[in-house]
């Protein structure tokens, strides 16, 4: 009893410290950054005190950007924590289910086809005013990624929701997504080209207050709805067969998380490009740190998720020397050395992560 | 008490696995399905788990329908052991509390936990309840699938090859501890077990189950040359000590030459 008490204080205060840092780094996050400004002047801009430009860069550019940090880091690394227990593969994220693919693939057909707005036919310039719409890409590339989790669960519903066969549909499907995206390209022209790539740079940049208030909502929301559900999750690490056995709607259970999961990883993408790696490895450490209860690993993702893109983010804007680097990049580059390691201590015998 | 009737299922409509099954169990038995493998009996036991969807017959607990009925209103009645005993990475009592699922809708409450405790002691796992369930020894994983299974509450628990990965006295042990549960608390026990010693020590009731019928069943008077062979395809002698019996198998080589 006692040690159980123990165990559960150390939990405790580790995920308290998480959340101090986090907090910390938001602030940190907030007054560093490309311009040199002062950190008071910076703090005044930050409530409309001072310099016009200081509190432009401030209010319009800065704290929009990081608050995107702070909640598209947590959606990532919650997504791609209940990918991982559904599916029971360590491997599942946003990118084993195609969900990335399809965002980028929609994404090119918004900007390829349409020129960025709807319905315009190549670049025509005279109308690309009336027609460009900077959320329609946004919404074109989020309409490709959601029809493709559903046509994936669908798909795996007629085989009663065998999780391997999601993963492969998964693999598939954004396989084929990625073959029309460069089908897409093979034709496009230069301009429309580099704006399609540029797109799928990951970048906060293009973070607005709108967009952080939607995606809040929805990490948010779904957040509660796993944290509810913790205990079910928790049944489902001892296997299909016994999780079905105490009661639990399996193929029903697997389908909503998947889809909620989907819909935030969905929703960040579509808006802010991709930002990759953050779904496997948040998961990966708060398993390392908490062991499976998902009563902990579920904060635990959330506040290392947010860890994670805030510091990618910070160091994205200090390194480029006066240019933001996107931040996609960053993880990627952190990430893909961290997932081989976890792959390789896995080879060599003993716990899996 | 349990109650299996005319129970048929078939992985593709063409084929049929098991073929009208019927079962019937009283509280505190000990029924025990015996059969080569592919038999039927894992199929058998995911139908009345409601893990399939039988095509026709029903099951039925304390004259309670078990097919058309939500899977937690099931699982306070059937619980399950698993043949092969996969712990998850969460301490044993996360592991035992998972059991209570089908009472709370939000989470685990005071009356819940404290089940899962008075199953932890009635166990003896006090000493590691906050282990890892993955570190544990394979006897060690079984006891815990048994002690979630109790903290179920359910009236019929199944148990698929229990002692498949056990040693001698680990086995011994499982062996007391199924009776017990079976005769002092009052759980209606079904079971599959390959050693066929055992089984005719622990059961009530047994079941012959051959290409996914049953062939013969009843009590230990069954248990006879002749019903083992109809089963198993095998020629044995049966001997009989003082109430215990002792089967032994005659290989076919060795038959030859004789």
């Amino acid at each position: 009893m006692t040690e159980q008490i123990k165990k559960k204080k150390q939990n405790i205060i580790i995920l308290c410290s998480m959340a101090i840092a986090v907090v910390l780094l938001f602030f940190v996050s907030l007054f560093v950054g490309s311009s040199s400004m002062k950190f008071k002047d910076a703090f005044y801009a930050l409530f409309g005190q001072g310099q016009n430009n200081y509190i432009i860069i401030m209010q319009k550019i800065r704290l929009p950007r990081v608050i995107a940090a702070l909640f598209v880091g947590a959606g990532l690394a919650i997504s791609g924590l209940i990918m991982q227990t559904t599916l029971s593969n360590e491997m599942a994220s946003p990118s084993t289910l195609g969900v990335s693919n399809a965002a980028t693939f929609g994404a090119n057909v918004s900007i390829i086809g349409f020129a960025g707005g709807f319905l315009t036919t190549g670049n025509n310039l005279t109308n690309y005013f009336t027609t460009s719409n900077v959320y329609a890409t946004s919404l074109v590339a989020f309409i490709f990624a959601f029809v493709s989790i559903l046509l994936i669960l669908g798909l795996s519903k007629l085989r009663a929701m065998n999780k391997s066969t999601v993963v492969l549909a998964g693999i598939a499907m954004g396989t084929m997504w990625t073959a029309l995206t460069s089908l897409m390209q093979f034709y496009a022209t230069d301009v429309s080209l580099s704006a399609a790539v540029i797109w799928s740079f990951g970048d906060l940049s293009r973070a607005t207050y709108k967009i952080d208030l939607i995606i809040a909502i929805v990490v948010v929301l779904s957040s509660v709805m796993f944290g509810i559900f913790s205990n079910k999750y928790n049944a489902v690490l001892s296997g299909d067969d016994m999780a079905k056995s105490v009661g639990i709607r399996l193929e029903s259970f697997r389908f909503i998380s998947l889809l909620v999961a989907s819909l935030i990883t969905a929703i960040c993408i579509a808006n802010l490009g991709i930002i990759g790696f953050v779904g496997i490895v948040c998961p990966h450490i708060a398993k390392r740190i908490f062991g499976h209860d998902h009563k902990l690993t579920i904060p635990g993702s959330i506040l290392i998720g947010a860890i994670l893109l805030l510091l990618s983010d910070t160091l994205a804007r200090t390194i480029g020397n006066g240019t933001a680097i996107p931040v996609g990049i960053i993880t990627s580059l952190v990430g893909a050395p961290f997932f081989i390691y976890i792959i390789f201590r896995k080879k060599r015998g003993g716990e899996i992560a | 008490m349990l109650k299996v009737e005319n129970l048929t299922f078939g992985y593709s409509k063409k084929q049929t696995t098991i073929k009208d099954v019927a079962i019937s169990l009283d509280k505190g038995d000990i029924g025990v399905v015996l059969g080569p493998n592919g038999a039927g009996k894992s199929t058998l036991f995911k139908n009345v788990l409601g893990l399939l969807k039988p095509q026709s017959g029903s099951i039925s607990v304390d004259n309670q329908d078990m097919i058309n009925i939500s899977p937690k209103e099931r699982a306070k009645n059937i619980a399950y052991v698993s043949q092969n005993v996969e712990m998850p990475m969460l301490s044993v009592y996360e592991t035992i509390l998972m059991s209570r699922i089908p009472y709370y809708s939000f989470g685990p409450t005071k009356k819940d936990r404290e089940i899962v405790f008075k199953t932890i002691r009635d166990f003896g796992l006090e000493h590691f309840m906050n282990k890892m369930a993955t570190n544990l020894s394979g006897g060690e994983k079984q006891i815990v699938a048994i002690a979630r299974a109790m903290a179920q509450e359910p009236k019929v628990i199944i148990f698929d090859e229990p002692t498949s990965n056990l040693d001698i006295s680990r086995e011994l042990l499982l062996q007391e501890r199924i009776t017990k549960i079976a005769k002092e608390k009052g759980v209606t026990v079904l079971m599959a077990i390959h050693d066929l010693n055992l089984a005719y020590d622990m059961g009530d009731k047994f079941f012959f189950l051959k290409d996914g019928e049953v062939v013969a069943q009843g009590g230990k008077e069954v248990f006879n040359e002749e019903n083992i062979k109809m089963t198993f395809n095998r020629e044995c002698q049966i001997k009989k000590i003082d109430e215990q019996i002792y089967i032994k198998f005659i290989r076919r080589d060795k038959n030859e030459k004789n």
